[in-house]
């Protein structure tokens, strides 16, 4: 079928509808084809048992994290789900993996809320590793999703505010992981 | 001592014959790095990429089709398809196709491009690219597969949970099945009785009886993401994206899955199976990694582009 060859009122319902099919579809998929990286690392002055010790508790991360206001955590194991309380709303993480040998999270968002998180899906990794001397690194990764999937997103939805959005809480919550180990490992002053 | 000279010979003979038997000798690797807005080249040979072909941005999936001497490549934000030249792996052209073109497959004569938000897929002829039907497919078409005997296209569903079965010579859609949660990517190392699909989300292969349309599972890892046959075993390579380890999954015993620690984002794998290769693209730190299947681990890491997420062999030059 060739366009042009429509009669001009042929081809304004043929517009019509095709508006009205953009209007009828969702804007935002959970999912789509191109995904993107964040990532942050810190170095952390106290021994890496003791920082996975916090890292590893899925849902004590607002013991922590400054940007969360408040954590609800449910189940157990493979099953454990927490819901973060973020200024513009909650989302909801599900835990994958917990590795305390090689000091490895994994999990991915549940339940999205790209109100208040741009970012339509992600699944991300925290690593703990000896850095020596006493001192430790933590990486944090993810995989995510834009929060408006389709090829026209508005810009609070797209793939730049979603990576920094998303490198943001990386940022945020590694140095907030730091001054708390820190703090609570520095000598008592007399 | 005579004796011993024909073993040592036969016994040479028979070591060179998979090199001569197989297709896949010096074969080419074509890496589709989405981020880096290139396919990568890798010679299997030294190891190493020799050299990147720019494209315009976001490419994800590729496909060689021999009859045309070209790759396709999709790229699903920009809406546009490009066509390599295979033969000098330099020579780009695209066209706007529209829509958000993301899995590819092909025979001789057609190309087949599924539109992840249009729950479509495309057909268009080789090589002029001419638009020859649209077929409506389930939710976030990803991954496809053909069968040409069976004169099916199959398409993996991803936000339906479904496998659309195409009659590819109505071109409509033969039967739904409900395999899962997030069905995204197909074994396509050859056509088979049972098509398998990884679903990414319930961390399994569905196998799909492709006469009776009966499904069964095996259970894979975290995330899979890609997934090849290597043929000399019947053992399934999983790429476990969430877990980042490749996993071994021989059908018949599925309890035995061996689970080899695979970079940081396995995201796709293809198997040579004669050389006893596989190769794995880990996404997220921009390498190509390399798996001896007899030691069962990864043997060496080829620095590609950013973002590699397919790749296909390009038989021997």
């Amino acid at each position: 079928m060739r366009l042009s060859l429509l009669k001009p009122e042929r081809s304004l319902l043929v517009a019509a509808a095709a508006l009205l099919l953009s209007l009828a579809s969702p804007a935002v998929h959970a999912h789509g084809p191109t995904p993107q990286k964040a990532q942050a690392s810190i170095t952390i002055a106290a021994p890496p048992d003791v920082i996975w010790k916090l890292v590893s508790d899925f849902g004590a991360i607002g013991i922590w994290h400054p940007d969360i206001k408040a954590v609800r955590s449910t189940g157990s194991g493979d099953e454990t789900e927490r819901v973060l309380v973020l200024e513009k709303g909650e989302i909801t993480d599900s835990l994958d993996e917990r590795d305390d040998k090689a000091r490895h999270l994994s999990y991915r968002l549940g339940q999205e809320n790209v109100e208040a998180f741009p970012v339509s899906f992600y699944t991300a990794t925290m690593t703990v590793t000896d850095a020596g001397n006493g001192s430790s690194t933590v990486d944090w990764a993810a995989r995510l999703y834009r929060g408006d999937t389709s090829n026209f997103p508005p810009d609070e939805l797209n793939d730049e505010a979603a990576t920094t959005a998303m490198t943001q809480f990386f940022t945020d919550g590694l140095s907030g992981l730091k001054t708390k180990v820190e703090a609570a490992s520095a000598p008592a002053s007399h | 001592m005579q004796r011993l000279l024909r073993r040592c010979g036969s016994l040479a003979l028979a070591s060179l014959l998979p090199l001569i038997a197989s297709p896949l000798h010096a074969a080419t690797l074509l890496v589709v790095c989405q981020a880096g807005a290139a396919v990568s080249v890798v010679d299997t040979a030294t190891l190493s990429e020799t050299h990147r072909i720019p494209l315009a941005a976001g490419p994800a999936s590729l496909i060689h089709v021999p009859q045309t001497h070209s790759v396709y490549v999709t790229h699903p934000d920009a809406g546009l398809l490009s066509r390599i030249d295979a033969q000098n792996l330099t020579n780009v052209t695209t066209v706007p196709i529209g829509g958000q073109p993301f899995g590819i497959t092909a025979d001789d004569q057609q190309l087949y491009v599924g539109d992840w938000s249009a729950n479509t897929v495309r057909r268009f002829h080789l090589p002029d690219l001419q638009l020859t039907g649209t077929v409506a497919v389930g939710p976030g078409p990803a991954g496809l597969a053909l069968d040409p005997e069976r004169q099916e296209l199959y398409s993996a569903d991803r936000e339906g949970g479904t496998v659309s079965v195409v009659d590819l010579v109505t071109l409509q859609t033969r039967a739904t099945i409900p395999v899962g949660t997030a069905p995204y990517a197909f074994d396509t190392s050859k056509p088979q009785a049972i098509l398998n699909v990884a679903d990414v989300r319930k961390g399994r292969i569905a196998r799909v009886d492709k006469a009776r349309h009966t499904v069964t599972y095996l259970p894979t890892g975290k995330m899979p993401y890609g997934l090849a046959t290597d043929t000399q075993t019947g053992r399934i390579l999983v790429a476990n994206q969430q877990s980042a380890t490749l996993a071994l999954v021989d059908p018949a015993r599925p309890h035995r899955t061996l689970q080899l620690p695979a970079g940081t984002a396995p995201e796709s794998v293809i198997v040579d199976s004669p050389h006893r290769r596989a190769y794995v693209t880990d996404w997220f730190a921009d390498q190509v990694l390399v798996v001896d299947l007899e030691k069962g681990a990864v043997t060496a890491a080829i620095p590609v582009a950013a973002g590699p997420r397919n790749l296909i062999f390009l038989p021997g030059s």
